[in-house]
């Protein structure tokens, strides 16, 4: 089947030329192709960008960066996944700490365990100002003192939430670019 | 570069291919430590904990080099470094934490640790354990 392919010939003048449909459909999805790659280059400079952010704020260190390299083509979800393992424990761990600081009498020598913990997951991941946060909560807990404790606790929380915003950003646009 | 050297060692042969236990109670931990490992070209295994490190040396298994986290449930890196070192292990067991050598690591080492690097683990630090272990196996 032919179809008509509305052009101009270099005199400026109307010239249309017919094509087979195949032909026009291999332009057309080459066409689609070129289109598809730009959208993602641009999406994924987007990311990069949000990345680097991520570094200049502090958010993350250079441990984060490492991680990146780790992930491979039969895995290209693995930060994503390591960042949800991340978010989801260090929740639960942050839930417990709570609760131990509705006590009167606060379990000292558990809560310096959970506190390592936290710092343990932060630094692994590079979750630098969460990291940072957990030797305050850690001398608090050493110190056991619980005034010092629960200031700590409602820090490291703040610092985590923030974190949590960001690497969740970061995770939803690496679902998107195969990240 | 060196982590580079390291792989083509194992690669060519130059190198024996090297082994290694994980054991780490945390899935963040031990899926970094596991790509890390891999990406080196040593062929690794990941346990829970250390009464697991424990099972896996009785069932038979042998392993260059074991990187032993410090606080797990069930049995921690110090109970679980003291027990291999009872049954003859002498495998290279680097002690990991987040834990700096400030924090009373002492007990730790003392345990029969060959090591002891501070986390996170970069490729540096593994190289650097590695160069230990070939010393060893050397």
């Amino acid at each position: 089947m032919l179809i008509c392919i509305p052009g101009v010939n270099p005199q400026g003048t109307m010239q249309n030329s017919w094509q087979s449909d195949n032909h026009c459909l291999s332009n057309l999805s080459l066409k689609l192709l070129y289109l598809h790659a730009e959208l993602f280059h641009s999406h994924h400079g987007l990311l990069e960008e949000y990345v680097q952010s991520l570094f200049d704020e502090g958010i993350v260190n250079d441990q984060f960066s490492q991680i990146q390299t780790l992930k491979s083509m039969e895995q290209p979800d693995l930060v994503v996944q390591l960042i949800d393992a991340y978010l989801v424990d260090v929740e639960m761990i942050l839930s417990e700490l709570t609760s131990y600081s509705d006590f009167p009498d606060v379990d000292f020598s558990k809560v310096t365990l959970l506190a390592h913990k936290v710092k343990d997951r932060s630094s692994c991941i590079g979750a630098e100002h969460v990291r940072l946060a957990c030797d305050e909560l850690i001398q608090a807990s050493v110190q056991m003192n619980k005034q010092n404790f629960v200031r700590a606790l409602s820090w490291i929380k703040k610092e985590f939430s923030c974190t949590q915003d960001k690497l969740e950003s970061y995770a939803q646009h690496g679902h998107a670019d195969g990240a | 570069m060196e982590d580079e050297v390291l792989k083509s060692g194992v690669a060519s042969g130059r190198v024996q291919k090297m082994t290694a236990l994980i054991v780490d109670d945390n899935r963040v931990n031990q899926t970094i430590h596991h790509r890390l490992l891999q990406n080196l070209g040593i062929e690794n295994q990941v346990v829970g904990n250390g009464k697991e490190a424990i099972d896996v040396h009785c069932s038979g298994k042998n392993f260059d080099l074991i990187l032993m986290d410090l606080d797990m449930p069930v049995m921690n890196g110090i109970e679980a470094t003291r027990k291999l070192r009872a049954m003859g292990i002498q495998s290279t067991i680097a002690g990991v934490s987040s834990r700096s050598l400030t924090d009373n690591i002492q007990e730790f080492i003392e345990a029969g640790l060959d090591d002891f690097q501070e986390k996170p683990l970069t490729i540096a630090k593994l190289v650097s354990i590695l160069r230990k272990v070939q010393n060893h196996n050397n």
